[in-house]
């Protein structure tokens, strides 16, 4: 008897491509990613952090440390064009613009003097004066703290040099009242933003929990297609005029709203509960336009997704496979900085990485509305192309029994 | 005559290598009750859903009311004189009684008063009054079947397509929904009704229409097709206790196994004859029956009794 009821189990299993795939691929995809992401810094193999390099010194020491940090493989630095004397804005202020908008993680700042400060110093006192600037972001934590031993290196390898060439001793050395673990330079981190943003993970998780969540409600809300395909009640609809297109209009309208809604529930909370800002009219506006974008791409998904699968059992699993690597590919459930390259760029190809940036922008670069144009115009692509694919495999619901 | 509420010309459709419409015909008058019958894949629920709208003719012409019925339900308006009861239970099971009925009238064009007029009507037609505020998923069987029938009548409309309203429903559900369907017709709607109970539509339908691999092979009222198919005859099925290997006065009779059926001119004539070539061949007669043509004997006669599926 046991042994009948094991084999009726393994035949359902057999035939249930999707449970199939929820079991053996599904884990193996997720441990994949997630061994990727992490794996990489267990060997030491974090991916080079983009970062402007503003060299205001004309010092040899300055060239040469500037030099060494171009040629450092953990990072990969980016100069902005040179500008001439008393032009505006500066390139630090270019540099920190740039910081403070989201479009670089952290520029490395060689002030003027630091070389001859370098060079001249011999006690700590003037040596602390040499120091060198990192403007941070510090939405990506990680950056500052990587690239300040990275300049340390730097430093340290400069020191080296210049005693082999030049029998400089004492210059660039761990001096004995600092910290040794801090290293020969004084690094000073500006938070580019000011200190301003008091809790840098809620505006991340806000935006990527919500957005995950998002898309869960969407296609599982979608399901009564699925429900109105099997129990007659589309044939009903159609019988009294309503066409596709008017159906799958109304149902996506349907979720946009409520989508708008469940967001708006999940940042009044993360307001509420861990103090996020969002009621300034800047934040709020952003707020608005991303969560009209993000629901109306989700209630898309959802459409497609529902109007793909055969049955509810069907979509329940598949939505589970998709939107998990979705969302593990688009940030939802860690930062897209801590992923090595490849997987950042193909976390680019989802949809979850536009909405979680653009709520990103909005809460920690407190971008303006217009500025979330590029998220806002991919997002609509993609609520264009949900919908169109909605509409397609909706035609192959016309299956009549003879 | 008055102008018929539905014409069908030569309506044909395929579905990859089966034909399930090939080259049908029909006409139905005003307040006429059309039973469709037929075995499963012969074609009945492609006619139905033609007629619906919901599937397009790959030829022949489909007229509603004298008008041409192709963009009818494909995207070009529902026409609010056409009924459709799907086969399935075709509800919102979250949704009450009442609400179902409002959203699908509602689809039918229904607004206010005249919405509310018809939930009314419908909730005391169906005899679902008490049940206005259940959920239609804790209905039972038979009055979600009857809730089923109200949302496609809902606004009234003059030709109605039932697809087997009464499957799964106790004789007494049966009987309820039958009552429906006499009263919608004597408020002068067409019914057109497939269905597998023959003993039913043999008593209330006007005329039977018998599908067969997508064509009509017999239209009439019962009398009608009885005569015409039959003859008038009455059927003969004999049991004996060893296998009949045919009788030599009546070579046309079927034999299977112990079992020997056929027809029946004159009763009082013809059985004793039979009864006697049996008993004389050593067998033993088990059981005589001699069954009056029924509906069911034509649509055998017709269809055969080999399973289709």
């Amino acid at each position: 008897m046991i042994r009948t009821i094991f084999h009726i189990s393994w035949l359902n299993l057999r035939h249930d491509r999707v449970a199939l795939v929820l079991t053996f691929v599904l884990p193996l995809v997720f441990f994949s990613i997630f061994s990727t992401v992490f794996g990489a810094m267990d060997e030491d193999r974090l991916r080079p952090i983009a970062t402007i390099l503003v060299v205001e010194d004309e010092h040899e020491v300055s060239a040469r440390l500037a030099d060494l940090l171009r040629v450092e493989p953990g990072l990969e630095i980016h100069e902005l064009p040179t500008i001439g004397p008393g032009s505006e804005p500066t390139q630090r202020e270019a540099a920190h613009h740039r910081v403070a908008t989201g479009n670089a993680a952290i520029a490395i700042v060689i002030p003027s003097g630091f070389g001859e400060r370098l060079s001249e110093g011999s006690d700590a006192a003037e040596l602390g004066s040499a120091e060198i600037e990192l403007l941070s972001d510090r939405s990506n934590p990680i950056a500052a703290g990587v690239v300040t031993g990275l300049v340390q290196a730097a430093a340290l390898r400069l020191g080296a040099d210049t005693v082999a060439a030049e029998g400089i001793d004492g210059v660039l050395a761990p001096q004995a009242d600092r910290d040794p673990g801090t290293g020969p330079l004084a690094i000073r981190v500006v938070d580019v933003l000011g200190g301003g943003q008091k809790r840098p993970s809620v505006a991340f998780f806000a935006a990527g929990i919500g957005v995950m969540f998002l898309l869960f409600a969407a296609s599982g809300r979608s399901a009564i297609l699925i429900e109105e395909r099997e129990n007659g009640v589309l044939e009903r609809l159609l019988a009294a005029g309503v066409s596709l297109t008017n159906l799958l209009l109304g149902r996506w309208l349907f979720l946009c709203v409520l989508g708008s809604a469940q967001l708006t529930v999940m940042f009044v909370w993360a307001w509420l509960a861990f103090g996020l800002e969002l009621w300034t009219p800047r934040r709020l506006a952003g707020f608005l336009v991303m969560t009209l974008a993000s629901a109306a791409v989700a209630a898309a998904f959802g459409l497609a997704l529902s109007s793909a699968c055969r049955s509810r059992a069907q979509l329940n699993g598949a939505s589970a496979v998709v939107i998990l690597i979705l969302s593990a590919l688009g940030g939802s459930m860690f930062p897209r900085f801590l992923m090595p390259e490849s997987l950042e760029t193909l976390g680019r190809l989802t949809f979850n990485a536009w909405a979680v940036d653009g709520f990103q922008r909005v809460f920690w670069y407190d971008a303006r509305p217009i500025q979330l144009w590029p998220q806002v115009l991919v997002l609509l692509g993609f609520c264009i192309a949900f919908l169109l694919a909605a509409r397609w495999l909706a035609c192959g619901w016309r299956r009549v029994r003879a | 005559m008055a102008e018929p509420v539905l014409r069908i010309t030569s309506a044909r459709k395929r579905f990859g290598a089966v034909e399930a419409l090939a080259g049908l015909s029909l006409s139905l008058g005003a307040g006429e009750w059309v039973g469709l019958l037929g075995p499963n894949g012969a074609g009945k629920s492609t006619l139905m859903h033609a007629i619906a709208g919901l599937l397009p003719l790959d030829a022949g012409r489909l007229e509603l009311f004298g008008h041409s019925a192709d963009r009818i339900g494909s995207g070009g308006g529902g026409n609010d004189r056409l009924g459709f009861v799907p086969q399935e239970i075709a509800l919102y099971p979250l949704l009450t009684t009442e609400q179902n009925l409002q959203v699908f009238g509602r689809l039918h064009g229904l607004r206010r008063s005249d919405l509310e007029q018809q939930v009314t009507w419908a909730l005391q037609w169906t005899g679902l009054a008490g049940r206005a505020r259940t959920c239609a998923g804790e209905l039972s069987g038979g009055m979600k079947r009857r809730l089923n029938i109200a949302c496609g009548v809902l606004h009234r409309p003059q030709l109605v397509l039932l697809d087997e309203p009464t499957v799964g429903v106790d004789p007494q559900g049966r009987q309820r929904i039958w009552e429906m369907l006499t009263e919608l017709r004597q408020e002068g709607a067409a019914l057109i009704q497939s269905t597998h109970e023959l003993d039913q539509v043999e008593t209330r339908c006007d005329r039977m229409l018998i599908l067969d691999h997508g064509q009509i092979i017999a239209a009439g009222a019962v009398d009608e097709l009885i005569a015409k198919t039959l003859g008038g005859q009455a059927v003969l099925h004999l049991q004996c206790d060893q296998p009949l290997r045919g009788l030599l006065s009546r070579p046309d009779f079927e034999i299977d196994g112990n079992s020997l059926r056929g027809a029946l001119h004159d009763v009082a004539i013809e059985l004793p004859a039979i009864l006697a070539e049996v008993h004389t061949a050593g067998l033993e007669i088990l059981g005589v029956h001699v069954e009056r043509p029924s509906l069911e004997s034509v649509f055998t006669h017709l269809t055969g009794r080999e399973l289709r599926e």
